[in-house]
């Protein structure tokens, strides 16, 4: 039987003067979006135009969100702090939870997860 | 970072083992060679800061904000820096002295295998915590002053800072903790230089770490306070003077330059007109194992709130946060093509970098102020103070 991982809700501001956008970006059409990190910038257009300069000449698309807008379940946590929330699985059961790809090299902070055994 | 002394005078330079250059450790032993590939990390513990400085990268306010990482949490990243094989951890802010569990943090590094060092205004220094911060272990604290009393205090928005952190410096000292200056030379202050090192120099420092200012932070408001490059370059050349003739006096006073590897170009060019093609050729020889600019490879930026950045200044961007993934992880995501870029940047360089026979030492300089002037990535550093005819090579001009 699949464990179900178990998630934190991470959701500590990453503003530290003006507001941050998560920006991800797309280098050809078939390619899937990547996260590329975030920039700090008043407004949606501001934060285009500064991820533009970063990335313009890789990404055929540059989304940005904002962060604080962002809601982040993660089995890692950077101290083992938070409170714990269930992984949402799509259903009530766990026998219909999917099993979880994990890369399980870096074990610090991160307790909650189960290893798909 | 590019030691004037050593290279001038062959000084041993401390900087050897507190430093940011992975290059230069090669020769400390305690320092593996893992660790030579591992950025030092500077970590802006709070954006909290007693003082308000015009050119603050960190735009450091008086409050605290909102999500700054818990004792638990700058513990734990400590632990992934320590893993990582990161050899340095600089506590930087805000000022991080207002961080009740500062000498917790330090030690804890310490214990880590880090080498703690310290950057900070010197205001809050006591004699009691200097003391407490050397038994934790901390290795170095960098004292920022800019400029001689009145000068400094005006930039640094207190009068009266001038004097608390020369008390703060003299705290360090009795306390037998290695201290340096940290200068950010501005048009505001370059007049001063002289003046700060010899009055510094009889309070007991003898490490002058001199900065160009970079366009982060608050120093992005103040792109115009900045040197124009000849001024810049004559500041340059006035330090190489002063670092020389201390050392003809058998003072062994160790100057140090940051943020500009356009230095590096005129140091060559410095000790092939003064003190022969040798010394000059092994300046060359030095400074081709050093590296460059440093962005996204030798040095790393932890920000109060967890953010990765590419060096401390560009907090602009970040290319993920520790709440989100080790440390480790994020600094080596290949994926991510901005840093792919900035690792391979040499091939990428435009205009004047293209085909500057200074580029290998130096990579086109900082990448932040050529974004931020030119708004391209791989544009030339606007502060490069090198004439045409030494990036192109082949003919002598003026220092
Ligand atoms: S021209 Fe470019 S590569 Fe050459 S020294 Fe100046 S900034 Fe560095």
């Amino acid at each position: 039987m699949v464990e179900k991982a178990t998630r934190t809700e991470e959701a500590a501001p990453r503003a530290t003067t003006e507001r941050r956008f998560e920006v991800f970006v797309r280098e050809a059409a078939d390619e899937p979006l990547e996260h590329v990190g975030t920039v700090a910038a008043p407004d949606p257009d501001t934060a285009h135009e500064e991820a533009g300069k970063l990335f313009a000449w890789y990404a055929r698309d540059v989304w940005v969100c904002p962060s604080g807008e962002t809601h982040r379940y993660s089995t890692y946590s950077l101290a083992g702090e938070g409170d714990e929330v269930e992984a949402d699985s799509g259903g009530d059961s766990d026998d219909r939870a999917p099993p979880e790809p994990r890369v399980y090299e870096e074990t610090e902070g991160t307790p909650e997860v189960g290893d798909g055994a | 970072m590019i030691s004037i002394s050593k290279l001038l005078c062959g000084l041993d330079a401390e900087s050897d083992g507190l430093r940011y250059d992975a290059a230069d450790e090669s020769a400390a032993d305690q320092i593996t060679e893992r660790k030579q590939h591992r950025p030092v990390v500077v970590w802006n513990t709070t954006k909290q800061c007693n003082l308000y400085c015009s050119h603050c990268y960190a735009s450091a306010d008086t409050e605290t904000i909102p999500g700054e990482l818990s004792t638990a949490e700058g513990k734990a990243l400590l632990d992934q820096l320590a893993d990582f094989g990161v050899p340095v951890v600089l506590f930087s802010g805000g000022e991080p002295l207002v961080r009740d569990d500062l000498p917790e943090l330090v030690a804890h590094a310490s214990d880590a295998g880090l080498r703690p060092v310290l950057s900070t205004n010197g205001t809050l220094i006591t004699e009691e915590n200097a003391r407490e911060l050397k038994e934790a272990g901390l290795q170095y604290a960098g004292v920022s002053v800019d400029g001689l009393p009145e000068r400094n205090d005006a930039f640094r928005g207190k009068e009266g800072a001038f004097d608390a952190a020369v008390r703060g410096i003299e705290a360090c000292l009795d306390a037998g903790l290695k201290t340096g200056l940290r200068y950010t030379i501005t048009e505001r202050n370059a007049a001063d230089l002289e003046g700060v090192i010899d009055l510094l120099v009889d309070v007991g420092v003898d490490r002058f770490c001199f900065y160009h200012l970079d366009y982060g932070g608050r120093g992005k408001g103040i792109v115009d306070a900045d040197l124009e490059p000849a001024e810049k370059r004559e500041a340059v050349r006035r330090l190489c003077d002063l670092t020389r003739e201390y050392h003809d006096a058998g003072e062994e006073i160790e100057t140090l330059l940051v943020g500009n590897y356009a230095d590096a170009g005129y140091l060559i060019e410095y000790a092939d007109r003064q003190l022969g093609s040798d010394h000059a050729e092994r300046i060359r020889a030095y400074l081709e194992r050093n590296g460059g600019d440093p962005a996204g490879e030798r040095v790393a930026d932890v920000d109060p709130v967890g953010n990765v950045h590419l060096t401390q200044f560009w907090q602009g961007y970040s290319l993920g946060n520790v709440r989100e993934r080790p440390f480790g992880d994020i600094w080596s995501d290949d994926a991510n093509p901005l840093l792919g870029a900035l690792r391979n940047r040499e091939g990428r360089l435009t205009g004047r970098c293209a085909d500057c026979q200074y580029r290998s030492l130096c990579r086109g300089g900082s990448r932040l102020r050529a974004l931020t002037v030119h708004e391209d990535l791989f544009a030339p550093d606007p502060q490069c103070y090198l004439t045409e005819a030494e990036v192109r090579g082949g003919e002598q001009v003026p220092l």
